[in-house]
């Protein structure tokens, strides 16, 4: 507690030269400012009101020092080694094999290095349409999952607080892509309760009457399931984001400028949503982009979502198509770490 | 400032009131017709077309639950004993890492995001030549491999992504004050970190407990889960023992989460930020 009042006091360059000193790692943004004139000019001053910082300061060169640092070196390796073994490697492993694969270097079947795969591939309206498909879904969900939040939010902002919302989100949240599809199945399908309630209601005949909803070539049963998968997460987000960045004062200031209460909604809380939640936006994009239970349960057979189409290109019976799954692996696999970059880069521009 | 002003919204609102209050009875109406129908399916046998409840309330799929080599008990069983296991390794993992990779940007974040974003089963499909090669496809440790990476992952985003400052500053002041490095774990990272390992200890495990894309590629078949069996179900359009073993699925992740929450809540106390 006492350190960090004193924290607080001190510039940030003095900070991050007692954190090195105490063997920690200062991160590159955190170490922009420090000169060697500042560090002095501010070090006396700071290390007088604690007697315990200006003795320890004094033994900089001190064997317990130079332990301490040793051991967090040897720290720091261990947590890298860590990451890099359990996380990137197979990661790594996986892209590596993927490519080796698609191009020829590996497999029962191939006869040498070739770029064969690939021109099939590009020429094969299955692997072209799943391409485009799953980047059609992708876009549509996140355009419905941000509509349904936005518009949630800026209607109700004072749900967030209510206990009745969190619980309903928290649920929702539980449910996983399994659950939501067969429900989603239950009720909207040709032989689920909504179809039942309207021959029940004289509205429709026979089942067939229904409108295809399920496996259907809109799509509209998956798209609704992964929406009302990704909205939970969603609407969390951006309702911790309300509070934040305190919209609601932006928004009664707003009004007490004269603004009405659409207008205080629309030209101030929702262009700040919108700012902020940009990251949001990138990650709703690339989970939905990788759904694989929902698709694989009530989507068509043709196009399928990335997910789908590999694994039935993996695992089908013609051995002669697996190059073109590892095809669409490299594909998807490149277009998600661009935009996992893309969220990284702009997460670190923007803390 | 709403108790000095009367702005015109703190009149509208209070009109507003009923009409909003009706509207989100309604939202949880909808909201809860699935999940009844759910359990109601689970509790019977049938359900032809024109009915709105299966043709025989008789607690049948559940009565079954308990006799010898039910598969769905089986199945849970396997998916019960994995997840806490991979829970564990997994958030000792991300408990090491997680708050390196907060100091640390860029690239090592990437590398923490990695799985999290990328697809299970292509990932899968890439990595099964490997097991294959290692003799680990198709049985329970190559599962918990797996499942370990992508968990593992995922914990070192949540502690990177929720690891305050506050704690470094503790542990400053412990180590300063001549603690050893037990004594910085005891006093001031484990009171701060407990809840926080809770959390994610949870989330880890439900990710194993609900995880079909990887058990279905390495495990192959071989390995048991309950979500392979509600899939199955699914496919040969047997609705009840599909619900019955959705509603078994449910059951932690929908105790847990509320739990998590509960946690989360009283950790970070929302509403006393906003005016």
């Amino acid at each position: 507690m006492v350190q960090s009042l004193i924290f607080k006091n001190c510039p940030t360059s003095t900070r991050n030269n007692f954190r090195e000193f105490q063997g920690e790692h200062v991160s590159h943004r955190a170490r922009r400012l420090p000169t060697a004139h500042s560090w002095s000019l501010h070090r006396k001053s700071w290390c007088d009101c604690m007697p315990i910082f200006a003795s320890t300061s004094s033994k900089a060169t001190s064997m317990s020092a130079l332990l301490r640092n040793a051991s967090s070196r040897l720290y720091q390796m261990a947590w890298r080694s860590v990451l890099l073994v359990v996380i990137a490697l197979p990661m790594v492993w996986a892209m590596c094999y993927a490519l080796t694969y698609s191009l020829g270097g590996i497999g029962r079947l191939s006869s040498g290095w070739t770029i064969k795969h690939w021109l099939v591939a590009i020429s094969e309206p299955s692997i072209v349409g799943a391409f485009l498909f799953s980047f059609l879904i992708a876009s549509a969900v996140t355009f419905f999952v941000l509509t349904a939040t936005m518009g949630f939010l800026l209607i109700f902002p004072a749900a967030r607080r209510s206990r009745a919302f969190l619980i309903v989100i928290l649920i929702m949240m539980g449910t996983p892509g399994i659950a939501v599809a067969q429900m989603v199945a239950n009720v909207l399908g040709p032989g689920g309760w909504f179809s039942r309630l309207s021959y029940h209601a004289g509205l429709i005949h026979s089942a067939n009457d229904f409108p295809p909803l399920i496996n259907d070539r809109f799509n509209v049963g998956m798209t609704i399931s992964i929406v009302l998968g990704l909205l939970p997460l969603s609407l969390l987000y951006f309702s911790q984001l309300w509070g934040a960045v305190r919209i609601d004062r932006c928004c009664h200031l707003a009004q007490s400028l004269g603004a009405s209460w659409w207008d205080a909604r629309l030209r101030v809380a929702l262009p700040m949503l919108v700012l902020r939640g940009k990251s949001m936006m990138m990650l709703l994009f690339i989970l939905s982009l990788g759904s694989y239970e929902v698709p694989l349960l009530l989507g068509q057979q043709s196009p399928q979502m990335f997910s789908v189409a590999t694994q039935r290109l993996a695992t089908g019976f013609d051995l002669t198509l697996k190059p073109q799954a590892y095809v669409l692996a490299v594909l998807y696999l490149t277009c998600t770490s661009l935009i996992l970059m893309m969220y990284v880069h702009r997460r670190q521009s923007h803390e | 400032m709403s108790d000095t002003t009367l702005s015109p919204r703190s009149l509208r609102v209070g009109s507003r009131d009923w009409r909003s209050r009706s509207i989100i009875g309604l939202a949880l109406a909808i909201f809860t017709i699935p999940y009844l129908l759910l359990l109601w399916l689970s509790l019977g046998t049938g359900w032809s077309y024109p009915n709105l409840s299966p043709d025989k309330v008789n607690f049948g799929p559940w009565k079954t639950l308990f006799a010898d080599g039910n598969e769905l008990l089986r199945a849970a069983l396997t998916s019960g004993l994995l997840s806490p296991f991979v829970a564990t390794l997994s958030t000792t993992i991300g408990m090491m890492v997680g708050r390196q990779v907060q100091s640390h940007r860029g690239i090592w974040r990437f590398i923490a995001y990695l799985p999290f974003a990328c697809s299970p089963v292509i990932i899968g499909i890439c990595l099964l030549d490997l097991f294959i090669r290692v003799g680990l496809d198709g049985s329970l440790v190559g599962v918990f491999a797996i499942q370990s990476i992508f968990a593992s992952a995922f914990a070192v985003i949540l502690f990177s992504e929720l690891w305050s400052p506050e704690i470094r500053q503790m542990e400053n002041l412990v180590q300063t004050l001549g603690g050893t490095r037990w004594d910085v774990w005891r006093h001031a990272v484990w009171p701060r970190l407990w809840k926080l390992s809770a959390v994610c200890w949870l989330q880890t495990l439900l990710f194993s407990w609900l995880d079909y894309s990887l058990v279905s590629t390495i495990g192959g078949g071989v390995v048991p889960a309950l979500t392979l069996s509600v899939i199955s179900y699914v496919r040969e359009a047997s609705m009840n023992q599909a619900a019955h073993g959705t509603i078994i699925l449910l059951v932690p992740p929908i105790v847990f989460t509320i739990l998590v929450g509960g946690l989360l809540r009283r950790r970070v106390p929302t509403g006393a930020v906003d005016g």
